[in-house]
């Protein structure tokens, strides 16, 4: 059921036996779990339904660091940030919770083998399309085709695409939350503080505003954190009545290890063959699924040169026209109808992507000789196409004969790349200076705001270079083109294009040893015995896959164990 | 009906090759009805079309294309085509060649449906997109009407008051 915090009197205590903090996809998947047990489950959550910007601007705070936009990347309403999720989905491999050698504070307490059982599960929560992920098993049923490269230091991954209208978790479990008899869900509850006992060991309560004022607490016998990786340090370091550097701080680690996957254009290719086919990765159908294959250094050669992940997607930039072609509207409405008629799903304004493909298609008909008997060029089309080259006619292709019918010819005979750009995401590797930290100022709740020093160090440059030059000489190997590295080798900056890829990971990192980690295999919070985290600020390190899928894996995997754990 | 077919296909394509020549004619003498900039810094403007020039090219090709039917099956009781293959278009009644109201009505049913449908290009691009598919339609049509009518009197002599049959002492 939901309810609304703003109608909960002043002062009053709701007691409940599990207390979810935050409704994104690590909390909503949480509270599913726990529906129709003998447990009372409480999930709050700050906003309501919609974006609200006065709620959103509660995440406002400083980047002091990298480039970084602290509140556009994340969303502050039922649902989370998979309200504007990219839905890129893949499992991690066993090398990425194993430690590299030579780099500091790698590797996981639990191995893949602990989180594979809720892989499967987690992809059905997430709704993946198909429970595949070998490269083999894809490369069967696509048309398209990886590129051939003769070792095994790169290697091609496929990533699949949630398909948009089924990305967000808040409007996919709204209604199943909505009947759980057990699950309450708190709209417009805002967590400002978690209480503890005298010795600050167990959490008794937490605090909650809501903007128009009213405050209470809300009592519990577990506590789960799933705020995403910046608020949960936030809340935790700024819970500190009875622990001064905040709950789980004991070593200073909370809001330490901040990671994102930092994107840039790594390199760019001049490609041989310039009608190459670059489909396999691109974002195309296979089936009913939507994949897209990426380049990386294979995990035994990462574990081997102690190198960290990283996902290269090469961007083929076409010719002007053909890239104009193969994004425009026509084409993008002729997709999406084909797509419903598929699924048998409707589109809305199903009538105005009609006459968009209409009018595209009869594109050429303005080139025919009005009043003829039948359709026939005027002679300056016929004498124009008749003395141009392949590539002249192909740029006027768009032109005379539309945009759909230049896409169908594009894909049989290929479109002319220009370059291929290599769009590089990196993990980087586990940095305790890469931070969130509490400021002086205040939001309107009078919780401290954040600043974060999102950093990358020498290390991620070693990282990038190599695998950039392991992918060079492969591919110059196998006669695809030459591979120029645009990272520079040296020197303290990151290109001007590095970006964040969203993904908040890190700062209440997993380690068996409190010396090391805030949360221990259970993601329970070191010294404490009812506090939890779940969501990717657990990550030791940060993969070079997406941290979706995996991050609810660890959600199922906290569910199971507070099931197991919990006495009704 | 295969002579007529062929009689059909026979005109069609003079008429086409005629209106070909009519629109390089006017082309040498006014310019192109359209220009290429394959370099044009706008898609919009790598191709342009004068539509002044499309309105006078329509002119003539209908003009064209209405004298090559209209004045043979009032003057010679049949279109070039039809004269090579011994057929002739008669009034429904038998008897002479077509009265020029009726040959008029017989070509407005016959010719200009996908003529029409390139002029609505240049205005209506996304009528012109959407009514496209009727011009075979409406042959097809005619064509259906043609063979299932025991006089062979396609929807379009039907409504012309028309018939065609081979000349005197042939089979058609």
């Amino acid at each position: 059921m939901f309810d609304d915090a703003r109608s909960v009197p002043p002062q009053a205590r709701v007691e409940t036996d599990i207390c979810i903090v935050g409704s994104g996809a690590a909390g909503i998947t949480l509270a599913r779990e726990l529906i129709g047990l003998p447990l009372r489950v409480t999930v709050l959550e700050s906003g309501a339904f919609e974006y609200d910007g006065e709620t959103q601007a509660l995440y406002d705070g400083d980047s002091v660091g990298l480039p970084y936009s602290v509140s556009a990347s994340r969303l502050r309403f039922f649902g989370g940030t998979t309200n504007h999720w990219g839905g890129i989905c893949r499992p991690w491999e066993d090398a990425d919770f194993e430690a590299r050698d030579g780099i500091r504070f790698s590797g996981w307490p639990i191995r893949k083998a602990d989180l594979a059982p809720y892989y499967t599960p987690a992809a059905r929560v997430c709704r993946v399309p198909s429970p595949e992920w070998e490269l083999d098993e894809w490369v069967r049923r696509d048309r398209a085709a990886p590129f051939a490269l003769s070792s095994d230091r790169i290697v091609s991954r496929v990533t699949q695409i949630v398909p948009r209208s089924m990305r967000g978790f808040g409007k996919n479990y709204r209604e199943e939350l909505r009947r759980a008899r057990n699950v309450a869900v708190l709209l417009h509850a805002n967590v400002t503080n978690i209480e503890t006992d005298e010795a600050g060991a167990t959490a008794t309560s937490v605090r909650v505003a809501t903007l128009p004022g009213n405050q209470f607490s809300v009592g519990a016998r577990v506590f789960v954190l799933a705020t995403g990786a910046i608020e949960n340090a936030r809340l935790l370091l700024a819970s500190n009545e009875r622990r001064p550097r905040g709950l789980g701080n004991q070593h200073d680690l909370v809001g330490r290890f901040f990671a994102d996957h930092a994107r840039f254009i790594g390199g760019v290719i001049a490609p041989s063959n310039p009608r190459m086919s670059m489909r396999f990765y691109e974002v195309h159908s296979v089936g009913r699924a939507m994949v897209r294959g990426y380049l990386a250094t294979s995990k035994q050669w990462q574990l081997a040169e102690g190198l960290m992940d990283l996902q290269i997607r090469p961007e083929p930039v076409y010719e002007r026209h053909m890239d104009r072609t193969i994004t425009s509207p026509s084409v993008s409405s002729l997709k999406l109808m084909l797509r419903s008629i598929r699924r048998g799903e409707t589109v809305p304004g199903f009538g105005q992507h009609v006459t968009r493909v209409a009018a595209d298609l009869g594109t050429w008909q303005r080139f025919a000789i009005p009043g003829a008997p039948v359709p026939v060029p005027y002679p300056e089309v016929v004498r124009e196409m008749a003395g141009s080259t392949r590539r002249e006619a192909e740029r006027l292709m768009p032109a005379l004969a539309g945009d759909v019918a230049t896409r169908a010819y594009l894909e049989y005979f290929g479109a002319r790349i220009d370059s291929i750009l290599l769009s590089t995401r990196i993990e980087q590797a586990p940095n305790p200076d890469s931070r969130v930290t509490l400021t002086g100022a205040r939001d309107r709740l009078g919780m401290p705001r954040v600043a974060l020093d999102w950093r990358l160090s020498d290390i991620d440059r070693r990282n990038v270079r190599r695998s950039l030059e392991l992918l060079g000489a492969e591919i110059g190997h196998a006669g695809i083109g030459r591979l120029k590295i645009l990272l520079a080798q040296d020197g303290p900056g990151w290109p001007d294009d590095l970006d964040g890829g969203h993904h908040l990971m890190g700062t209440t990192r997993m380690s068996d040893d409190p010396k090391q980690g805030v949360v221990d295999r259970h993601c329970r919070i070191h010294g404490m015995s009812n506090l939890f985290v779940a969501g990717s600020s657990v990550f030791p390190t940060s993969g070079g896959g997406t941290p979706t899928l995996t991050l609810v894996a660890l959600a199922l995997r906290l569910a199971e164990y507070l099931k197991r754990t919990m006495r009704p | 009906m295969p002579r007529r077919l062929a009689a059909w296909v026979i005109d069609v394509v003079v008429l086409t090759a005629l209106i070909f020549a009519g629109a390089s004619a006017l082309a040498a003498l006014l310019g192109p009805t359209i220009r290429f900039s394959p370099e044009a810094a706008t898609l919009a403007s790598t191709v342009t079309v004068d539509t002044s020039r499309v309105a006078l090219s329509a002119l003539v090709s209908t003009s064209l294309s209405g004298a090559y039917f209209v004045i043979p099956w009032v003057v010679l009781g049949a279109s070039p085509g039809q004269l090579l293959l011994n057929i002739q278009v008669h009034g429904e009644a038998g008897g002479g060649a077509l009265p020029p109201g009726r040959a008029i009505a017989r070509w407005v049913l016959l010719l200009p449906p996908f003529g029409a449908v390139a002029a609505l290009a240049v205005g209506a691009p996304s009528l012109s997109g959407l009514v496209w598919g009727s011009a075979p339609a409406w042959y097809l049509i005619l064509l259906l009407t043609t063979v299932r009518s025991p006089m062979r009197q396609g929807l379009h002599d039907r409504i012309a008051r028309s018939t065609v049959r081979p000349r005197a002492g042939e089979n058609a």
